[in-house]
């Protein structure tokens, strides 16, 4: 198991700070790597809030608190609002479970359901729960160089080597100096576009920059777009021991 | 319940309580949530319509009484209005309905604790007294290896109720734990007993279960039978996972009880669609079950009390969910039963009205001939609104 976490909340990214002027000079693959060594960590916790707001005006809150640890076991548990209170969710490798308070069971989410939103959001479970390692799942083609926000980008074109990944293509635009991505296109099989987010807010924690608002827009549901929003985020913390259990799941503690 | 093992379970929970260390009390967080809900529900009964509506409350506290000691409790008052009572002909064949008086039941307003236990972890294993939910299986609708307070078929996801049982949890691995629990009913030698392992592997989620409880099943006397527990013996395990990009699980149990020896299984799979369309397909077979009508007066009587889940030995459940917006949800529901040809038809519309604002419409459409397990014209359906707090 990779002890690393490319953290991110709902699968968000993650990096340190890592300024490289020589960037032209790597191969794509090269900067997938870069991000990858970045963007990982061993532990973090955070506390999120998740933002759905309507075409017609109407905006529905949601928080939530994560813990994720390595690049494969994570926990969420939603503390906010009442209607979702108390509903956790663990992943663990490429297994994940929902646990339903007022049935008092955890159910199997399998790896097709990872397509249905999250609590009505534009994340779908795949978006939070799915964290590949950039440079070993994806093969990237170097599309060229852009100005977004104001700062330079590197614009990548990815390619899944994996079948089981949600998005079998994604297109990148890497921040050439701090290597984060602060856009992503991804796309169906097919080649039509899914999902876009943007990524922002960047701060600087610890030794680290990381993107502390991310927003999704769902191009096959276009009545909503979601953000999410950091509220709190903590690094290499140490974590409950049995925090990433379905004992945990289910007993909340 | 006998005093004597319903006192232990009560000291079971003070004794949890009572050893939560000084300082916990300092970091105690509790949480007050709930919605309240109220239904309309209409349904066919003879040559007219029956009307009841209630209004459901639900308040659930849980509290954390620093790390490793967690209370949980839910608070339930549903009152009914309207036609509750009802006679039991309504739900049978005519040629049964004939032979017998009429027998009427009334839905009876609920004041009751949904749960209400006490967790305690210690580290090694996990303490559970009190009323739990004791709820597992693979399976969507049917649940052979559940062996306590049925699912209502009509609306699987629907609460659970819990029932009361002290039990302990160990974890072997953090995907592996063995669970062993006692629910109280009358003497020990009376009480239900449960050992159920489950472990994840190559992908698969599978338990193993092993328990003795005892029931009183309906006899065909109606009114006048005594109601004397039987032991029941019963072994199962399921297995969950995905295989070719589908959602699959196989759930079974093999129980003796009395002079009778079934097995029930069910298998299912699903699978969502690119546009969030979720395909659900569950088959069930119940060896206690009729190869088909007529169906014996206890057997309908078993089915309509929850002992049975199925009048027939082959049931089938089918599910149709696709998401409209982030706000809206269609569904088309079906339960048939394959022994007889009679089926339900459960139209589902429910639409997020607000952040904690739910609407809910669901329809019962039966379909089948006199005699058969869904024969009846007893269609129906329910509006439905509950706001969380």
């Amino acid at each position: 198991m990779n002890q690393r976490t490319r953290l991110g909340a709902l699968g968000l990214l993650l990096f340190t700070a890592s300024p490289l002027s020589a960037a032209a000079q790597l191969s794509p693959q090269d900067v997938l790597e870069r991000i990858d060594a970045n963007m990982t960590i061993q532990t973090s916790w955070s506390k999120a809030e998740m933002t759905i707001t309507y075409r017609d005006g109407d905006v529905r809150r949601l928080e939530f608190d994560s813990w994720a640890q390595g690049t494969d076991q994570s926990f969420l548990e939603f503390t906010s609002p009442a209607r979702d209170a108390g509903s956790r969710f663990l992943r663990r490798e490429d297994a994940m479970w929902i646990f339903l308070p007022r049935v008092g069971k955890s159910v199997r989410i399998q790896g097709h359901m990872l397509r249905q939103g999250l609590m009505g959001s534009d994340f779908s479970y795949g978006d939070a729960s799915e964290n590949p390692s950039m440079a070993e799942d994806y093969e990237a083609v170097m599309e060229g160089e852009e100005t977004l926000d104001g700062r330079l980008t590197y614009v990548l074109h990815l390619t899944a080597m994996r079948r089981d990944l949600a998005y079998p293509s994604i297109r990148i635009w890497v921040d050439a100096e701090r290597w984060i991505p602060l856009k992503e296109e991804r796309f169906a099989r097919s080649g039509k576009l899914l999902k876009t987010a943007l990524l922002s807010d960047v701060r600087q924690v610890g030794d680290r920059w990381y993107p502390f608002r991310v927003e999704m827009n769902n191009a096959l549901q276009t009545d909503t777009r979601t953000s999410l929003q950091f509220l709190e985020l903590e690094f290499d913390v140490t974590a409950p021991d049995d925090v990433f259990t379905l004992r945990y799941l289910e007993s909340g503690f | 319940m006998r005093s004597t093992t319903r006192l232990a379970v009560a000291a079971c929970a003070y004794l949890a309580l009572a050893i939560v260390p000084d300082g916990a009390a300092a970091q105690q967080q509790v949480r007050f949530t709930g919605y309240l809900e109220h239904q309309f529900a209409t349904s066919r009964a003879g040559d007219g319509w029956t009307m009841i509506d209630y209004d459901r409350l639900r308040v659930d506290v849980n509290a954390r009484a620093g790390r490793g000691t967690r209370a949980s409790a839910a608070v339930v008052y549903q009152l009914y209005r309207g036609d509750t009572e009802r006679d039991v002909r309504d739900f049978l064949p005519d040629d049964l309905a004939a032979v017998i008086g009429s027998t009427s039941v009334e839905l009876e307003d609920l004041h009751l604790l949904n749960h209400a236990y006490v967790r305690l972890d210690p580290g090694p294993f996990e303490i559970t007294a009190g009323k739990q939910y004791l709820t597992w299986g693979a399976g969507f609708a049917f649940n052979p290896t559940e062996l306590f307070r049925p699912k209502n078929l009509l609306e699987p996801s629907y609460d659970r109720e819990g029932i009361g049982a002290l039990s302990a949890k160990v974890p072997l691995a953090s995907l592996s734990d063995v669970m062993v629990a006692l629910v109280p009913e009358g003497g020990f030698g009376e009480s239900g007993k449960v050992l159920r392992a489950r472990h994840h592997v190559a992908g698969f989620d599978l338990s193993a279960l092993v328990a003795e409880v005892f029931e009183s099943p309906v006899s065909g006397d109606l009114g006048t039978g005594a109601e004397e527990l039987e032991r029941r013996f019963a072994i199962g395990g399921d297995v969950s996972g995905e295989l070719l990009g589908l959602g699959v699980w196989v759930e079974a149990t093999w129980s003796n009880r009395a002079d009778e020896r079934w097995v029930e299984t069910t298998v299912g799979g699903n699978y969502t669609l690119a546009d969030g369309t979720l395909l659900m397909l569950e088959g069930y077979y119940n060896g206690r079950g009729g190869s088909g009508e007529p169906y014996p007066l206890e057997l309908w009587l078993q089915r309509l009390s929850g002992d049975m889940r199925s009048l027939g030995k082959g049931m089938a459940y089918g599910v149709v969910n696709r998401p409209f917006g982030q706000l809206w949800t269609v569904g088309l529901s079906t339960l048939a039963n394959v022994s007889d040809g009679s089926f339900v038809l459960i139209p589902t519309l429910s639409y997020a009205f607000a952040q904690n604002v739910d609407l809910v419409f669901n329809g019962a459409f039966y379909v089948g001939a006199d005699g058969t397990e869904f024969g009846g014209d007893n269609h129906g359906g329910f509006l439905r609104g509950r706001v969380y707090f």
